[in-house]
């Protein structure tokens, strides 16, 4: 065996392993984080799969905001938790994966591309090191980045493996990942313009004719994709990811770029802002500096670099009033790989601009991770902590206090407990005053039970009540109830949610059984209720009917209140979800009690049951 | 990799501490009510109701902006009233942020008190408690903050004081 040639074995090991160890370390909270936000409507899904029409619906089905990420979001997560079930480990641990397959393609690149070993390995550091990274490395919703990564950079690798070796097998192979790229993320779409630039700029000159021409036929794909992902998701012209043209897209560029060089939480992480002017400016006079250098040179393989980050970053730049630093995470590449290049150039000189960008980039990391990871915990604690309550305290409702608007808004508001298959957990109307009822909390009355409510299933023994302590939850129920603070009046409430069986005391005996969160009423039924405030308050009534029956014949519902009709409602296709409001006789106001009267028809008659209709609220609305 | 990938399968699969969390439950037979309590009192933890962290340090809580504790009324105080006792501290961080802050106490609709508190250090805040909110089996204390140090990059918690004991005295 040659001793030199071992060494230089183990040398390219080390170069190869050392960015993933590093990424590895740094952001190693990253693989405690539990799920949070997002996560909780992909957990979601499995549920809703029964049999192979399902799961073909559930994986390419274009979501509400036009995005159809078949791998790297419905099926990541839905394979995953069938395989793991609710456990984040196996989701984060992908996660590390594909990052450090992802590390070692980009440090094979920009080997390729500069020549230098060691160039491929300040590349892969330096994308390794951003704080921009944080959001993949923490969030499993945010693995579509970490996936598209993967296709582009393995597109990329067999592109240029076609380049050198002229064999079309590697072409091929790059039309095949390229293609399934787009069942990642919809930034796939700009792969060709990056091949393109990898033709035009990094290879050799007498191959780049043909390897542009070869490039047709994605460009064709993109440009197909394009415009079917604007048929089915219309470019937004209002709210946040509103697209717009125009000199924003130039200030957008300076904040990106700057935050590219400089963690976006510097100073909020108590750094000092002169030492963040001192790195953003060594970072852009060193970036200046290779640029003139290459172009006093007419060497333009730093134009490969810079067309990457310029490529993957415009589709973001185009959205003024949305801006986040977890969009960096592709064009970061461009960068990372201009770094490599550049200390391939300059070699001990490049030293002084990557110090500061380490230095700036490091503790941020660590910090950011470590607070994602807290920021998780709570929501580990009130998601498991309501499961684990749910199975000690069967058939009871599980009801919680001290929830904050940050924690509802981070995780019971996105479905968390629909996603465990949590019916029958609820908040403390203490809990809803502290949420509020502004941004974000559409769908807060469907948890915080009313105080009425609350004071008759106590004094059933209808629930058992929580309080949130850190990573846990700590039964409070004999507390709460001795303290009482609603008092114990025994009035009824003004809403009723039909669903809730919390709420089956106020329905007269004809309902059928709650099924998730809603209830089918046969023909007629009835229900109490706590009378109005004034006369001039209105009667809500929320519920729903499947589409395929009011297909063939519209539904009519007949409302009165204690005998007194007051209205009759009419659902037609395709308002299959209806909500309507409907007046209140005078002589219900102030009533303790008032008898609410619904007939529904035509009904529907399956195995001798009626099914009129389905219900979610009634309410009376001052 | 396939084999690797198995056992990973099996290894995360069904429950364990991953998957699982373990709740606090009141113990059978256990101490009643306490009408005063040390932060750290892990028996008397579950009359922290709302706004309390966890306890550092061994010995001490923040608190969030709005708290509240729950307290057996002592012996007698239906008929001559109580005193509430709260042994507080003010960090360094808290005054250099917000320069002072007001501590208010209420039970119900009914305010106790409140303090303001523009230089770090401890402090003792204490409030009269009428009778007539002592006649039940135990009373809600809501305290608020006018101001609190937001949830920050560096810590995710809304930190208002730091708590180290509380309780009721009969008058």
């Amino acid at each position: 065996m040659n001793p030199a040639g071992g060494r230089s074995r183990w040398l390219a090991l080390f170069f190869y392993a050392a960015p993933v160890v590093f990424m590895t370390l740094l952001f190693r909270d990253g693989l405690k984080c539990w799920f949070i936000a997002d996560d909780f409507a992909w957990l979601g899904l499995l549920r809703q799969i029964h049999d192979s029409h399902d799961l073909f619906r559930v994986l390419f089905e274009p979501a509400a905001q036009g995005t159809v990420r078949p791998w790297s979001e419905r099926g990541f997560f839905v394979l995953f938790e069938y395989l793991f079930g609710i456990d984040d480990l196996p989701f984060r641990m992908m996660c590390f994966a594909t990052m450090a397959a992802n590390l070692v393609m980009l440090n094979r690149m920009t080997q390729r591309i500069t020549g230098s070993p060691a160039a491929g390995f300040i590349a892969a550091t330096c994308w390794a090191a951003n704080t921009a990274l944080m959001v993949v490395m923490t969030w499993s919703s945010a693995y579509n980045e970490a996936m598209c990564g993967f296709f582009l950079l393995a597109a990329m690798a067999l592109f240029m493996k076609f380049a050198e070796t002229g064999r079309r097998r590697f072409w091929w192979w790059q039309l095949v990942v390229f293609s399934l790229g787009f069942g990642a993320l919809e930034i796939n779409v700009v792969y060709p313009a990056l091949a393109a630039a990898y033709a035009l700029f990094a290879a050799p000159a007498e191959k780049r004719r043909r390897l542009l021409v070869s490039l047709w036929p994605l460009f064709v794909i993109s440009t197909a994709y394009f415009f079917w992902h604007r048929a089915v998701a219309p470019i937004p012209t209002s709210g946040p990811y509103a697209v717009h043209v125009d000199v924003r897209v130039f200030r957008a560029l300076a904040l990106y770029g700057k935050w590219s060089l400089l963690p976006v939480d510097w100073t909020a992480f108590g750094h000092s802002a002169l030492a963040g002017r001192c790195i953003l400016w060594i970072g852009i006079t060193g970036i200046t500096a290779l640029l003139v250098g290459e172009a006093r040179q007419r060497r333009v393989t730093i134009l490969f670099f810079i067309a990457w980050y310029l490529a993957t970053l415009a589709p973001v730049l185009v959205l003024p009033d949305h801006h986040s630093d977890y969009y960096l995470t592709l064009p970061l590449i461009g960068l990372a790989m201009l770094f490599g290049f550049g200390f391939s150039r300059w070699r001990w000189w490049a030293l002084l601009p990557l110090a500061a960008y380490f230095y700036g980039m490091i503790p941020i990391s660590l910090s950011a991770t470590r607070w994602s990871l807290d920021k998780t915990k709570p929501i580990r604690g009130i998601v498991l902590g309501a499961q684990a309550a749910s199975e000690k305290h069967p058939g009871k409702a599980i009801v919680l206090n001290g929830i904050t608007k940050g924690l509802y808004l981070d995780s019971i508001g996105q479905g968390a407990f629909a996603a465990l298959g949590l019916e029958t957990v609820y908040l403390t109307p203490e809990s809803g005053v502290e949420i509020g009822s502004d941004g974000g909390t559409a769908d807060l009355e469907k948890f915080v039970l009313e105080p009425d409510l609350m004071s008759h299933a106590m004094k059933n023994d209808q629930l058992v009540i929580y309080s949130v302590v850190g990573d846990h939850l700590r039964n409070i129920t004999e507390v709460y109830e001795l303290s009482a603070p609603n008092g114990s009046h025994d009035r009824l409430p003004r809403r009723v949610d039909i669903g809730n069986p919390l709420y089956s005391w106020l329905l007269g005996p004809s309902w059928l059984s709650p099924q998730s969160g809603i209830r089918w009423m046969p023909a007629q039924a009835t229900l109490r209720i706590r009378g109005p405030e004034s006369a001039s308050s209105q009667l809500e009534l929320s519920g729903f009917y499947p589409a395929e029956q009011l297909k063939r014949v519209p539904r009519v519902l007949k409302v009165s209140v204690d005998g007194i009709p007051v209205g009759e409602i009419k659902i037609h296709d395709p308002e299959s979800s209806f909500s309507r409001l409907v007046g209140v006789p005078a002589t219900a106001v102030g009533k303790e009690s008032v008898e609410i009267g619904l007939e529904a028809g035509p009904v529907d008659t399956r195995d001798g049951q009626d099914y009129g209709m389905v219900f979610g609220k009634i309410a009376f609305r001052p | 990799m396939l084999a690797g990938a198995l056992m990973l399968t099996v290894a995360c699969r069904g429950k364990h501490s991953r998957t699982t969390v373990e709740n606090e439950e009141p113990v059978e037979g256990g101490p009643r009510l306490a009408s005063a309590m040390k932060m750290n009192d892990p028996a008397a933890a579950q009359q922290l109701v709302k706004g309390f962290s966890g306890v550092e340090s061994g010995t001490w809580r923040w608190t969030a902006k709005n708290f509240s504790a729950v307290l057996r009324p002592p012996l007698a105080s239906a008929q001559r009233g109580a005193v509430l006792t709260f042994s507080i501290s003010i960090p360094d961080v808290v005054i250099q942020k917000l320069s002072s802050v007001t501590l208010s106490a209420s039970s119900g609709t009914t305010k106790l008190k409140s303090e303001t508190y523009s230089k770090p250090g401890s402090y003792t805040f204490s409030a009269d408690v009428p009778p007539d909110l002592l006649i039940k089996d135990a009373i809600t204390i809501d305290f608020a903050l006018d101001k609190a140090i937001p949830p920050s990059a560096a810590d995710s918690r809304e930190l208002g004081i730091i708590a180290l004991a509380i309780g009721l005295e009969s008058k």
